[in-house]
């Protein structure tokens, strides 16, 4: 109960970050002021400034809503590759499911970051890039999910009691596959969704992924990098990152005891 | 000789009509590929059924008896095609559009099948989709049919409740919210939305209580008066068969071994193996401990090392020369009695 009560405070204070970083301009979050450099947290500005004179609040709020969107992009994609190839390779088993499965494990056999910065140096640094790099690295993870969930659903008895009904394919994978894989695909996607942010804010630590220009939580801790006795300028988006994940993992968490039935 | 067997059988629609004979089956075999080996080539085949007859006749129950592994839900599974059959022919015969339709060939017979035979299921725990209310569950196979409205549906979807015995105001909960005996309620429930001639039932009370068996085989019998069904009966259980059948088939190892009227096999059983079967049926008479049973040597054999000759040779106390050597072919016995054995019966 006390968890609900300190999720939701996380979620609300996100969630206003979130929605003034939608409003915010590039004159408010970009607008450079040499006079005020280095201004330490105070009243004016909540979380300090940066090297620029930049307002650290304002960064802030509007790297997590640039951060939440190349992430979810991301893992939409992978969740809709991933689930869309582990329910071919599940269901129809034979040649495909080997081809499938030689896939996945090829992809599997890269170490994962290798394979992200080999993308990232062979593409064009525009934001794609990130987002084609992470979709890469986790896929395959959610296709042997599926698969492996779709394998012991294929043969239970109420699968094949709608096929004896006459059910189409798409009918049965809708209405009996998808609702009672619905748990692990939520939390895979919820854990990839997670895995997402973190891959993109550590991307753009290394200066590697999105454009320094565009504000994300990793540019912004990565901005500090060099002037640590401002402390403020790393901690804040730092710690707006942890609180992320850390609820997305809870979220996760409540939305798959909401599904579940016996509840 | 299977192939005779075939030709002989073969009938015009007339001449099942004048039988009766709303299915039959013509030699069917299942075979599943077993892989093996560092390149998972197919090494071998388990013989699941291998080839076997028998005909459904209209308003009458066929039993279909046999130990674990001898095929008898692979025949059952084959016959709706949940199973591709790899040979032989099904026969169903629609009297009300005067027509042999043989469904084991053919693509998109699906519906086709569906809306004429249908299938209750062994385990009603399984067989439910636990994430669907049950009127959803017993409306799914109208709408795959497109039948009636939304409203004109829900009247059918709670009659079909009524017909077997769940009360209007409980059909909107979830499968897991039922005893077992009430989820196979369900399962008849959806197996008759279509209005099928025929209903394949695959151990349908082998799951429950012995006391919930006893309604749900009342229920089946009284749906099967009142709608004139026709019902394949899998089951193992050989008192619950010789309570529901008209007609009894015994199988082993993938071959029909010894098929007939029920009160005749269960009086004059002839096969060895149909002989050992019954005598292991427990009675509940003290006295009758002294009987004479047939020990069965031995387990069933393994699908890969099926014997030679007759199947059952290693287990039965007859067993000659010739079973080795020669596949005894099923033969009749006397009137409607079938027997696969190279025994001489008096």
């Amino acid at each position: 109960m006390r968890n609900n009560i300190l999720l939701l405070i996380i979620l609300c204070f996100l969630g206003i970050l979130f929605i003034t970083g939608i409003f915010l301009s590039e004159k408010q979050y970009n607008s450079i002021s040499i006079i005020h450099r280095f201004k330490a947290p105070s009243t004016e500005f909540l979380f300090g400034t940066d090297a620029y004179g930049r307002d650290i609040f304002l960064r802030t709020s509007k790297a997590l809503f640039n951060t939440i969107n190349y992430a979810l992009l991301a893992s939409i994609i992978a969740i809709f590759i991933g689930f869309l190839l582990g329910l071919i390779a599940g269901y129809s088993g034979g040649i495909i499911d080997f081809v499938i499965q030689t896939l996945i494990d090829v992809m599997m056999s890269f170490p994962s970051f290798f394979l992200i910065l080999t993308i990232i140096a062979a593409m064009p640094q525009n934001g794609w890039n990130v987002i084609i790099a992470i979709v890469l690295s986790t896929w395959p993870n959610i296709a042997k999910i599926t698969r492996a969930e779709i394998l012991t659903l294929k043969n239970r008895e109420f699968i094949l009691a709608s096929s004896t009904i006459g059910a189409s394919f798409i009918r049965i994978v809708f209405y009996h596959i998808v609702p009672n894989c619905i748990n692990s695909l939520i939390i895979t996607g919820i854990f990839s969704f997670g895995g997402a942010i973190l891959t993109e804010s550590s991307l753009s630590f290394l200066k590697l992924g999105i454009n320094e220009d565009i504000p994300t939580l990793g540019n912004l801790i990565s901005g500090g990098r060099d002037v640590l006795r401002s402390w403020w300028i790393s901690t804040f988006p730092g710690i707006v990152l942890f609180l992320l994940i850390f609820s997305v993992n809870l979220v996760g968490e409540r939305i798959r005891e909401f599904f579940d039935p016996k509840n | 000789m299977q192939d005779v067997l075939k030709y002989e059988n073969m009938k015009t629609f007339d001449q099942y009509k004048k039988d009766n004979i709303i299915l039959s089956v013509q030699a069917l075999k299942k075979f599943f590929p077993v892989y093996g080996g560092v390149f998972g080539r197919k090494k071998d085949y388990v013989k699941a059924v291998d080839g076997i007859f028998f005909d459904l006749i209209k308003g009458k129950t066929l039993g279909l008896v046999g130990e674990s592994g001898c095929g008898k839900s692979t025949t059952g599974r084959s016959i709706i095609n949940i199973y591709k059959p790899d040979s032989g022919d099904i026969i169903y015969n629609d009297f009300s559009k005067n027509e042999s339709v043989n469904i084991s060939k053919g693509k998109n017979q699906r519906k086709y099948i569906a809306e004429n035979l249908q299938m209750i299921f062994q385990d009603p725990y399984a067989s439910l989709n636990p994430r669907m209310k049950v009127s959803k569950i017993v409306e799914e196979p109208l709408i795959v049919h497109k039948y009636g409205n939304k409203n004109e549906r829900r009247d059918k979807v709670i009659e079909l409740f009524e017909n077997v015995g769940i009360e209007k105001t409980l059909i909107d909960r979830y499968p897991h919210e039922f005893s077992g005996g009430q989820r196979q309620r369900v399962g008849i429930a959806r197996a008759l939305a279509l209005n099928p001639s025929i209903i394949i039932a695959d151990e349908p009370v082998s799951a429950l209580d012995v006391s919930v068996q006893a309604q749900v085989l009342n229920l089946m019998k009284e749906i099967q008066d009142r709608l004139g069904l026709t019902f394949l009966f899998i089951a193992h259980d050989l008192s619950v068969v010789q309570y529901i059948s008209h007609n009894i088939a015994v199988m082993y190892l993938g071959k029909i071994v010894e098929i007939s009227k029920a009160h005749d096999l269960y009086k004059n059983p002839l096969h060895p193996y149909t002989k050992a079967l019954m005598s292991s049926v427990p009675i509940p008479d003290p006295k009758a401990r002294e009987r004479y049973r047939i020990r069965l040597k031995g387990d069933i054999p393994g699908p890969f090392n099926i014997p030679t000759g007759c199947a059952f040779r290693t287990r039965c106390p007859y067993a000659f020369k010739r079973c080795e050597e020669e596949t005894p072919q099923i033969r009749n016995m006397s009137s409607e009695h079938f027997v696969a054995c190279h025994l001489e019966f008096s």
